[in-house]
């Protein structure tokens, strides 16, 4: 015997599970979506009375989305430490930040090491991570390189006004960008003290 | 790791297990964390056919998963004997 409202409620479950997991890989996720599914129907079987009421028995013991997708944001296994890489290596993340796009901090080497860093911190998702390589165009010394020329042209072309309107926003970009990882690195990782 | 150090098992398995121990009290976490320990090489898993139903993926150790679930063992033996010592002497006093 099925539950009247089965589908319902698991399709709703998941559903939750997937808005929770909306910053994790594509991949992550739906790893994690498919292994509820399959947990869920593996209860299903066990149950020799389906009801809506053992079914949202099994979803209760699940545990709450939120919960089950933090695990998922935990630090990889294998370590001994208390605290997980984003606690760890905040402030070291934090200098990458500078050396992704304050001026006066840069030379012309350390936005490279910052990308490379950047790439390699398990602080961010690819989409952060993507946004803190593009949008800093290089930090400023490199965005001075390129951009001087380019500012110069706008300006044969339409008078300061024109290089003005373009060159400040592209000239507040990098800043904007630092800014943006600076906000995913305090409030989309929560620091959770995990498992010894 | 533990629980597949003698023989692989499925993840509702295992949390039929731990459930009983206590130990588990939001079953859907077990999921990612052995996401995590296949990402990182310490357990592997295997599809396997079911009598009952469909197929499940069973999970076991790999050869680093042993040395650092050797590891922890360890490391909770020293941990568990500091502890009885001081309760012991706090029993004494």
């Amino acid at each position: 015997m099925t539950a009247p409202h089965a589908d319902q409620l698991i399709d709703g479950y998941l559903a939750r599970i997937r808005i929770a997991a909306a910053d994790l890989q594509a991949g992550v996720r739906e790893e994690l979506v498919a292994d509820m599914r399959s947990h869920i129907e593996e209860a299903r079987r066990r149950e020799s009375n389906e009801t809506d009421a053992s079914i949202l028995n099994i979803l209760d013991r699940l545990g709450d989305p939120d919960i089950v997708v933090d695990e998922a944001r935990q630090r990889p296994a294998g370590t001994t430490h208390a605290m997980p890489p984003a606690a760890s290596t905040h402030g070291f993340d934090q200098w990458k930040l500078a050396n992704l796009a304050v001026p006066g901090l840069l030379t012309f080497l350390f936005w490279p090491i910052g990308v490379v860093l950047l790439w390699y911190s398990t602080a961010w998702n690819r989409r952060d991570k993507i946004i803190g390589t593009v949008f800093t165009l290089g930090g400023y010394p490199w965005s001075f390189v390129f951009f001087q020329p380019l500012g110069h042209i706008l300006a044969d072309l339409g008078g300061p006004i024109l290089s003005l309107v373009i060159g400040i926003p592209l000239f507040l970009l990098p800043a904007a960008a630092a800014g943006y990882l600076t906000y995913r690195l305090r409030c989309g990782y929560p620091i959770r003290a995990a498992m010894a | 790791m533990a629980l597949i150090r003698q023989t692989p098992r499925y993840a509702f398995e295992m949390i039929e297990a731990l459930g009983k121990t206590g130990m588990l009290t939001t079953e859907g976490t077990l999921y990612p964390l052995l996401s995590r320990l296949r990402r990182d090489g310490l357990v592997k898993t295997e599809w396997r056919e079911s009598s009952d139903g469909p197929p499940r993926r069973y999970y076991e150790l790999t050869s680093e998963g042993r040395r650092a679930l050797g590891a922890f063992n360890a490391e909770w033996m020293t941990f568990r004997t500091a502890v009885d010592t001081i309760l012991q002497e706090g029993k004494k006093s």
